[in-house]
């Protein structure tokens, strides 16, 4: 209670602004003797606020208003009485002393929403209003105080209405604190019982989610047994009155429920519990769904007043928002969890923050991430341990692309980083900084996310160095579609064919291909089409300004990431240079060959010359020295020979002519020559039916020779060696098998390496520079046929060539010849 | 010259090895008669010989190119002629050039005397 003197706006606030003008006229208002005083009374009865008007130090009532009377009680008579006597109740509620405290000080006194409690119906039973009111000491000429004149506006409503407001805001607040809704419905009944004051038990109850069953909520004067056995009733047209007032959706008012027909099957159980009326008001969303209903039970029949109906809004209203609000709380929590289980399932590192960059949450794969498990509201901006620039300069964590985007309030797109983890390994990252608002636009936090682009980085290098690699080879390489339209063509290209990547992107490819070879292409592509590679393919090209140039062509079909051929890459390398030198290489080796033969030629001519005279002359010892001196010769024109054969096979001019020949004579011929190079062995053949083969028959002779040389030579106790020919699918195989000394079997498989001669001690005394095989090997190997050895030591050796029946002709003629 | 009769014209560039052709050949009684060049081997100036020993790779001449011309001529297509080589394909190149032999050099001479024996007495048939 205040004293606010002169505060003129406070007073014309709450409506209780006396007219100061006509004070002094009221004064004497209550003669009502002259005509103004007349009018004056009549305005002073009529006014829209309480006037009365005290007179002398017991206060004695001069003068009530009907909006006085009204507020204290219409029966009472209170005119001549003095305060003391007319409202024995104030006594002790601090009026009393308000008014002697005016009259003796002739100071006025506002009164702001003050409570006074009135015992309006003389029932004993005291009412609470709230007045705002005015004391003026009604002074004389002299200036001494007569008495006082009273100006109040009952503002009961407004203060209870207020006071629900807060009430109600207090008990919503409840729920925004985590109190639970039970505890803050049991709040809300107790605060409208206390509210009520009248023995009023109040009751709430929840419907049931299945809509068709009230459920216990809150009634804490109720006995527990009552609130036990009504718990889960199912509501109805004849369900007592909360039962049906959910049914009916309406307000169920039972006055005397020993009567009412609604409370037949409840009678005894309200009566075992004296209860006795029962109001019951549904509650509702604010969408008009059906949450409940709230009661009002009393231990006595009885109906509501109004303000028992003003309570009963404002509980319904109150438990509506309680129960709304702690349905969106729910709902916002299990929203928030199933966010953050949303976030915690994300393969992309994810992480929130406050205002201020301190983590708030993190899911698994940031702690995948960042190697790290982030310690919430410690580690700030990043959950990331160390961090760096793109270009590898170290980035403070208070600059990284979230530091910015909380700090400036916007957010960062497109930015790139490098997390560095406690283990040393490295992830390049794009972050996705957002600054989180709150709906005044504040920022309250943000979330990041950080998507590892780690491995687009690595392909984007190793597509960059590639796309260097390709720019800068010296062969061209080009692309095209499955049409032979030309899509890229680097500097290599560029460079051997003449023609700008301008010129040549979009062309048909045959713009590189000489007329008469403009029939290759539609076989390249049909073997692109069909998945093939074309290797080393070497071939003639035209370049811009018309001049052949020979190529060799590398052609691989192009397949896109679902593995359907889109095209064909195309390798083709300048190899003129190449041919040229191949030339002068082979050149050179046939010189070679002529001038180290030549000498031997005459060495031996001399040699067999001098031995057939010696041997006229009857000196049979010295030209049988000589004959071995022959021999000699004979083998270093073989391992020339084979030299020879190894420098061209090694630089690739080997010179291969492939002519039909019979295979059967061919071996017959090969062995009866090999006879006579032994006289301890008898060479044996078998063979099948004869073929015509289509192969280099000179090397074909060689390969042979070279076996039953090595057969020959490493089966010096035998006596037999066996040449084969079979017939296999595809391929014709020629065998040669000796009855030596046989090779180890970890030594086999390197046989037909070059230099390659198996050691150890049954080998000493076996000469030669391992070239043998290896010569053998190269000859078949370019027939696209294949040589295979079988052996076992100290039982012999056999090696098997085939030679491939494509490009061989069956010949029927010979098949006779060939059985013999 | 105990054979007279049988005259073998020899083409070989090597002094050594032409030395121990002629003295193999004579030894066995042929006569031999050496050329140096083209020129005087085209004119035959001592008339066809009975048997043409010719290297296939001389300087300055090709004893190849000279076969198949030999062979492609009215007059000179019925003498035997043996190409001569040191190169591997020469066989091949004898073949292609129409030659009735070939010999490889380094040649065994009971192979050559056998070869040479051979064309003498088939041209002596014809």
């Amino acid at each position: 209670m205040t004293i606010q003197q002169g505060d003129t706006r406070l007073l014309t606030s709450n409506g209780a602004t006396p007219p100061d003008d006509r004070v002094d006229d009221l004064r004497s208002l209550a003669g009502g003797e002259t005509g103004e005083r007349k009018r004056l009374h009549d305005l002073f009865m009529q006014a829209p606020a309480m006037i009365a008007i005290l007179r002398g130090p017991q206060h004695l009532f001069e003068l009530a208003n009907p909006l006085y009377m009204q507020a204290v009680g219409a029966g009472r008579e209170i005119i001549g009485k003095s305060v003391r006597e007319a409202l024995p109740e104030i006594r002790g509620q601090g009026v009393l002393e308000l008014l002697d405290a005016v009259y003796r000080t002739g100071e006025p006194y506002f009164g702001d929403e003050t409570p006074v409690h009135l015992d309006r119906k003389g029932t004993g039973r005291l009412e609470e209003a709230f007045f705002n009111f005015v004391y003026l000491p009604d002074k004389d000429a002299a200036g001494e105080t007569q008495g006082i004149l009273v100006h109040a506006v009952d503002v009961t409503d407004q203060v209870r209405a207020r006071r629900r407001l807060e009430e109600q805001n207090r008990i919503l607040e409840m729920i925004t604190q985590g109190v639970s809704l039970a505890d803050a419905l049991d709040f809300l009944v107790r605060s409208i019982e206390r509210q009520s004051a009248n023995g009023m038990k109040g009751s709430l109850l929840l419907l049931d989610r299945d809509g068709k069953h009230l459920r216990h909520g809150a009634a804490p004067c109720l006995p527990a047994a009552y609130n036990a056995a009504i718990d889960g009733i199912a509501i109805g047209p004849n369900a007592g009155s909360c039962g049906t007032a959910a049914y009916t959706k309406a307000p169920v008012i039972v006055a005397d429920i020993a009567s009412d027909p609604l409370w037949a099957d409840f009678r005894d159980l309200a009566s075992e519990h004296d209860l006795r009326s029962c109001w019951s008001t549904p509650i509702f969303s604010a969408t008009g769904d059906l949450l409940g209903t709230f009661a009002m039970y009393y231990n006595e029949p009885r109906s509501p007043s109004e303000a028992d109906r003003n309570l009963i809004v404002f509980a319904t209203r109150t438990a509506a928002l309680l129960i709304e609000r702690t349905r969106a709380e729910e709902a916002m929590r299990e929203s928030e969890r199933r966010f953050r289980a949303m976030i915690d399932a994300l393969p992309a590192a994810i992480y929130t923050t406050d205002a201020e960059g301190r983590l708030t949450h993190f899911n698994p794969a940031a702690v995948a991430f960042s190697g790290r498990v982030p310690e919430l509201g410690t580690d700030q901006w990043c959950v990331t341990w160390k961090l760096s620039y793109p270009d590898g300069t170290p980035m403070p964590h208070d600059e990284c692309p979230m530091a910015i985007a909380l700090k400036e309030g916007r957010i960062i797109a497109g930015a790139e980083a490098i997390a560095e983890r406690p283990d040393g390994t490295r992830v390049w990252f794009t972050p996705f900084p957002t600054p989180l608002r709150d709906a005044a636009g504040r920022i309250v936090g943000g979330i990041n996310m950080l998507v590892d682009i780690t491995e687009r980085k690595q392909a984007e290098e190793a597509r960059a160095r590639l796309a260097a690699i390709v720019e800068s080879s010296d062969d061209a390489i080009v692309s095209k579609d499955l049409s032979g339209i030309i899509q890229t063509w680097n500097k290599g290209a560029e460079r051997i064919f003449g023609y700008t990547p301008e010129d040549a992107v979009g062309q048909p490819i045959t713009m590189i291909i000489p007329p008469d070879r403009l029939d290759e292409e539609p076989e390249i592509l049909r073997r692109i089409r069909c998945g093939e590679r074309v290797d080393h393919f070497e071939t003639v090209r035209r370049r811009k300004d018309g001049t052949l140039l020979d190529i060799s062509l590398t052609i691989s079909p192009v397949v896109d990431s679902r593995g359907a051929i889109v095209g064909a890459s195309k390798i083709a390398r300048d190899i003129t240079e190449r041919r040229a030198l191949e030339r002068q290489k082979d050149q050179f080796l046939g010189i070679a060959a002529h001038e180290l033969r030549t000498p031997v030629t005459g060495i031996k001519g001399y040699t067999q010359l001098l031995a057939r005279r010696l041997h006229r002359a009857g000196d049979t010892a010295s030209a049988e020295m000589l004959g071995k001196l022959d021999r000699q010769i004979d083998r270093l024109t073989g391992l020339i020979d084979d030299l020879l054969d190894v420098a061209r096979i090694e630089s690739g001019v080997l010179p291969f002519r492939p002519a039909p020949f019979e295979l059967n004579a061919f071996v017959r011929e090969t062995v009866e020559e090999m006879q006579q190079t032994t006289e301890r062995h008898t060479i044996a053949w078998e063979l099948a039916e004869s073929v015509t083969l289509v192969a280099d028959r000179d090397r074909i002779g060689q390969v042979l020779t070279n076996l039953l040389g090595n057969a020959i030579k490493y089966s010096p106790q035998a006596d037999r060696v066996v040449v084969r020919t079979t017939r296999d699918g595809e391929n014709v195989i020629v065998s040669v098998q000796d009855f030596g000394i046989g090779i180890p079997r970890e030594k086999q498989a390197h046989l037909f390496e070059r230099f390659y001669r198996v050691d150890g001690e049954s080998r000493a005394g076996f000469s030669g520079l391992g070239l043998g095989l290896y010569v053998a090997a190269e000859f078949v190997k370019r027939h696209g046929a294949a040589i295979w050895v079988e052996s076992e030591e100290g039982e012999g050796t056999t090696v098997r060539f085939s030679l491939p029946l494509n490009g061989l002709h069956g010949d029927k003629e010979h098949e006779v010849e060939g059985a013999a | 010259m105990t054979r007279g009769t049988q005259r073998i014209l020899v083409a070989e560039d090597d002094q050594v090895v032409l030395d121990v052709l002629r003295l193999i050949l004579e030894e066995e009684g042929y006569a031999v008669e050496a050329v140096a060049d083209e020129a005087t081997l085209r004119a035959f100036p001592h008339g066809y010989p009975d048997l043409l020993f010719l290297d296939i790779w001389m300087s300055g001449w090709d004893g190849g190119d000279l076969c198949r011309e030999l062979k492609c001529g009215e007059e000179t297509r019925e003498i035997p002629i043996l190409l001569c080589s040191a190169n591997r394909d020469g066989e091949r190149i004898a073949r292609e050039a129409g030659a009735d032999g070939f010999i490889a050099k380094p040649f065994d001479m009971d192979d050559l005397l056998a070869t040479v024996a051979r064309h003498l007495h088939a041209q002596a048939r014809s």
